[in-house]
């Protein structure tokens, strides 16, 4: 295969995401790889359409990410069943990254907020992205036969 | 390159998704699904469900590689407790919109008005002939753009296409 791309794609996170509120007393429940599920990090329901998520310790969550090399993307999966068709209530979509508070350990967790829990789930995936040049490319910068 | 990675994004849909005019005939050109086709006289029922004119597409996944149908796998509708048995777990599907182009001539990009996206995973539509019989596996991406409540094309002033991936990933250890 090619490998021709700036930066590859390595997700840290993927899974779906589903938000219940039916008793005023929300669940967000995570459904993949990469983030802390059970327990007391597990994913906290802040309110509607805004979540908490703790990143695994060790890979693939790697604990925490730098803010300036997350990239994150996020897919709402609309209503289903009778409803499929209808469009979601979901048109504003953001994301966080929450730093620890211990110096040098960067965001531990990642902080989703939507204007609505979304219908059926929310598809989501972060992956840790080159933010600008770093010393490991620092040679690829310039005249690369500098003595010719 | 270190492989850290907890799930490879390895597309087996890639395309664009276009319209010839607000309801007008639909486009997919790319890999790994193809359009359902028309249950109306009009070909402007090809890619849609027949149901809604506008905003509402549904691909077929291809049979085999890369389209890979039968990749999408629903979850049993009788799990317990429901909100941690989400149906169809495994697929992620990227839609991107390309803006408008309005005004001019020349004419120039715009933002979109199409504020609503999402998708849904099943068997939908399609005649029996060509939709794939029913083997317990998802076959269709269904695709919902509107602006606002509004079901609407991405074709001007809307949009002019959406970009769509659709890959595997991974269940919970």
């Amino acid at each position: 295969m090619t490998d021709y791309a700036a930066a590859p794609a390595q997700p840290i996170v993927q899974g779906l995401l589903t938000a219940r509120n039916l008793d005023a007393s929300g669940v967000v429940t995570f459904f993949g790889i990469g983030i802390v599920q059970t327990g007391p990090n597990a994913p906290i329901y802040v309110g509607a359409g805004h979540y908490i998520l703790t990143l695994d310790p060790g890979l693939p969550g790697d604990v925490a990410i730098d803010p300036p090399f997350g990239r994150f993307m996020m897919t709402v999966r609309g209503p289903g069943g009778l409803l499929v068709g209808t469009p979601t209530a979901v048109d504003s979509k953001s994301i966080n990254y929450i730093q620890n508070p211990v110096p040098g350990v960067g965001a531990d967790k990642i902080e989703i907020l939507l204007n609505v829990d979304p219908e059926t789930g929310l598809e989501i995936v972060l992956w840790r992205a080159d933010a600008g040049v770093e010393l490991v490319n620092a040679n690829l910068i310039g005249p690369i036969y500098p003595n010719h | 390159m270190t492989d850290y990675a907890a799930a490879a994004v390895q597309p087996i849909v890639q395309g664009l998704l276009t319209v010839a005019s607000l309801g007008g005939p639909v486009t997919f050109t790319g890999r790994g699904a193809k359009l359902i086709p028309s249950l109306q006289p009009s070909p402007n029922g090809v890619g849609r469900d027949n149901t809604h004119p506008q905003g509402v597409f549904v691909l077929t996944l291809d049979v085999g590689l890369p389209g890979n149908a039968g990749a999408v796998e629903p979850f049993p509708n009788n799990a317990v407790p429901p909100t941690l048995a989400p149906a169809a777990p495994l697929p992620r599907t990227l839609v991107d919109v390309r803006a408008p182009l309005v005004g001019g001539p020349p004419a120039l990009p715009a933002p979109t008005t199409l504020t609503s996206v999402s998708v849904a995973y099943g068997n939908f539509t399609g005649p029996a002939s060509v939709t794939p019989p029913f083997d317990g596996s998802l076959t269709q991406v269904m695709i919902v753009v509107a602006a606002g409540a509004a079901l609407s094309d991405p074709f001007t002033p809307n949009a002019n296409g959406l970009e769509v991936i659709v890959w595997a990933g991974v269940e919970s250890p």
